[in-house]
């Protein structure tokens, strides 16, 4: 409301002002003007005219009536000029008073008007402002209901035609991603199923060629054991595609995380070589979750951990556990200090099929599937971005169950 | 013994403050001597007006044809400490044409007085003569005597109908030079004008009003007069 004080300011000096060279100036027309009617010379000539009707009554009697009418209507009118020099001061007080009304009037509505408008454009303002800030936090498809033509119109146009076309090339992007998504994941269903059938048509064709000597028997055997660790792979690697597909829902319990931590890092501690588990443990009070579903997930994040770690050749990994409590959930920390994730993939590390790495060596189903066990907990998972180089990964445990699963 | 040095204090202050204040306040009356209040057996009679008519400025309105009104009024209390009010009315007009004074008078016991006089010396004499019922009293209630009533007097220049009459010519006039002024405007700015010109002229017509042009003020003691009463009804030059 600021910036529309100087100019109201402004705009009421200037009236009061005009009024004020109004005030000085009118008394003096209204004067002229009253003075116009009662010129002592008019009232004069008149007083002249009624003893001029008298004496030409006396000098021509005949027509005395008419004299007399003429003298009547003088008479009249040099009473009425009387009565408003009487009446000249509450006449001029009256004119006074009247454009002191109109004046008053004119400038109250004036100003009524100016207030009015800068409240209004101060909303519209505010709306304004309100709508950029939503644009900046990502939302798209705004609705301001502006339809004035003026710049402000113009502006909240903008700003929709910008969170439309924000709404149209999110959706392009989107189905590029997916589009990008599906046939990577398609890539590597191919090759997943494409390596144990090779492997197994090869050693099938080589058990072939055994099966009429008896001294290749132990070659056989082999062979065909060749031919069942292919299938083996295939049947793992649809095992974890069903296990994304079809997650069970998860028993919860309530659970003290911190025993439950303690004793995780007693069981698998030996589990990767190149990796010590810590465990910070801290009081906490009981959460709700399901305790095989929570160990998966951090079994999968030590495994990434592990593997990320020996890409580096570095024997000297280490995993911490730390947790707190906020209001009703509680933060589990699970930080390592390997090399960190890709800047380029932070943003999509939880999306199925993403992963560095190579073809063969996992499908990039763990962290998305460890992201669903949390969220079905009515918790989430979070890659935090300080941590360079390590990663932390933030778990999000409520202490009730979640209303529905 | 040293004299005391006068020290004003806030009572003796107050008095000369009232002392100024009141000669001040009766200083229109110092100019003119005060009717007379006697109490009758119908009620308090004003008599003996002031030779007023004599004033400058008061002949000089009588001279214009106006109907000059003297508003008399009559305020007080009796010995019983009960509000008494009053009055009565005394109009003047000099007929031009024919130059006479006509008068017409009325007082509250409803007693009409009119008379004719053909010159001023006639009037004059005619005014301090003058008898009015000015508080008609109920059978019964005993004078009130050996008390003061303010005697209030308004010379009013014009009379109502002369009023609504130049109330009614100036509205006129005032139209009429509007609605010549507007002849060239469009039809329906000249409408609107001439609709917020009706309200102007009313508004302007309406400050014509009767006003005194003087006022008159005593406080007069009542006294038991017999003949009270006697003047009343005295008829004027044909």
């Amino acid at each position: 409301m600021s910036r529309w004080w100087p100019p109201l300011i402004l705009a009421v000096v200037l009236a009061l002002s005009a009024a004020l060279v109004l005030h000085l100036f009118h008394r003096q027309a209204a004067d002229s003007w009253l003075a116009f009617g009662s010129h002592p010379e008019t009232l004069e000539i008149l007083e002249q005219s009624l003893e001029d009707q008298k004496i030409l009554a006396v000098v021509d009697p005949e027509r005395r009536a008419e004299y007399r009418r003429r003298f009547d209507r003088v008479q009249t009118l040099l009473q009425r000029l009387t009565i408003l020099e009487h009446s000249r001061e509450q006449l001029a007080r009256r004119y006074e008073l009247i454009l002191l009304a109109v004046f008053g009037g004119a400038m109250l509505i004036t100003v009524g008007y100016m207030v009015r408008r800068a409240r209004n454009e101060e909303r519209r303002l505010e709306r304004l402002g309100s709508a950029l800030g939503d644009l900046a936090a990502g939302k798209t498809n705004l609705h301001l209901g502006e339809r004035s033509r003026d710049s402000l119109g113009r502006i909240a146009r903008m700003i929709e035609q910008t969170s439309r076309r924000m709404a149209r090339d999110r959706r392009r992007l989107r189905s590029l991603e997916n589009l990008s998504s599906w046939q990577e994941a398609a890539r590597r269903h191919a090759h997943e199923m494409k390596t144990p059938l090779t492997g197994a048509r090869l050693e099938l064709e080589r058990l072939n060629g055994f099966l009429d000597r008896e001294d290749k028997r132990d070659e056989a055997r082999q062979a065909a054991r060749g031919v069942i660790q292919e299938l083996d792979r295939l049947g793992s690697f649809t095992q974890e595609f069903t296990s994304f597909a079809r997650l069970p829902r998860p028993s919860i319990k309530k659970i003290d995380l911190d025993a439950m931590l303690a004793e995780f890092v007693g069981i698998f501690e030996a589990a990767w070589p190149n990796l010590q588990l810590e465990h910070q443990p801290a009081d906490l009070p009981s959460i709700t979750a399901d305790r095989d579903q929570l160990r998966q997930v951090l079994v999968n994040l030590c495994d990434n951990a592990s593997l990320a770690i020996e890409g580096d050749g570095r024997q000297d990994g280490k995993v911490t556990f730390s947790s707190r409590l906020e209001r009703d959930h509680v933060l589990l920390n699970v930080t390592d200090n390997g090399p960190g994730v890709d800047p380029t993939l932070q943003e999509r590390i939880f999306e199925p099929y993403v992963t560095t790495r190579v073809i063969g060596k996992g499908m990039g189903l763990g962290l998305a599937i460890c992201r669903k066990i949390l969220l079905d907990h009515g918790g989430d998972l979070e890659l935090l971005p300080e941590k360079q180089p390590g990663a932390v990964f933030r778990l999000t445990l409520p202490l009730r169950p979640p209303t529905t699963i | 013994m040293p004299a005391r040095p006068f020290r004003p204090t806030p009572l003796a202050a107050l008095w000369v403050l009232c002392f100024l204040g009141s000669f001040l306040w009766s200083s229109s009356a110092v100019a003119q001597p005060p009717p007379m209040l006697s109490s009758g057996e119908s009620g308090l009679t004003l008599t003996s007006l002031p030779p007023i008519l004599e004033q400058a400025d008061i002949r000089k309105q009588l001279d214009t044809g106006l109907t000059t009104t003297f508003l008399i009024k009559v305020t007080g209390r009796d010995p019983s400490g009960r509000s008494l009010q009053g009055g009565a009315r005394v109009q003047i007009r000099y007929e031009l044409w024919d130059e006479i004074y006509q008068l017409a008078s009325q007082d509250l016991a409803g007693n009409i007085h009119r008379g004719n006089f053909s010159s001023f010396a006639a009037l004059k004499e005619h005014w301090q003569e003058l008898s009015l019922e000015v508080i008609p009293l109920a059978a019964g209630t005993p004078p009130a005597q050996q008390s003061r009533l303010k005697v209030e007097l308004d010379v009013i220049p014009f009379s109502r109908s002369e009023e609504q009459d130049t109330r009614r010519w100036f509205s006129e006039s005032t139209e009429r030079s509007g609605r010549s002024n507007a002849e060239n405007a469009r039809k329906v700015s000249e409408e609107r004008s001439e609709t917020l010109g009706e309200v102007f002229n009313l508004l302007m017509a309406t400050s014509i009003r009767r006003r005194a042009i003087m006022d008159f003020h005593w406080q007069v003691p009542i006294s038991r007069n017999s003949t009270a009463g006697a003047k009343k009804g005295r008829k004027g030059d044909p």
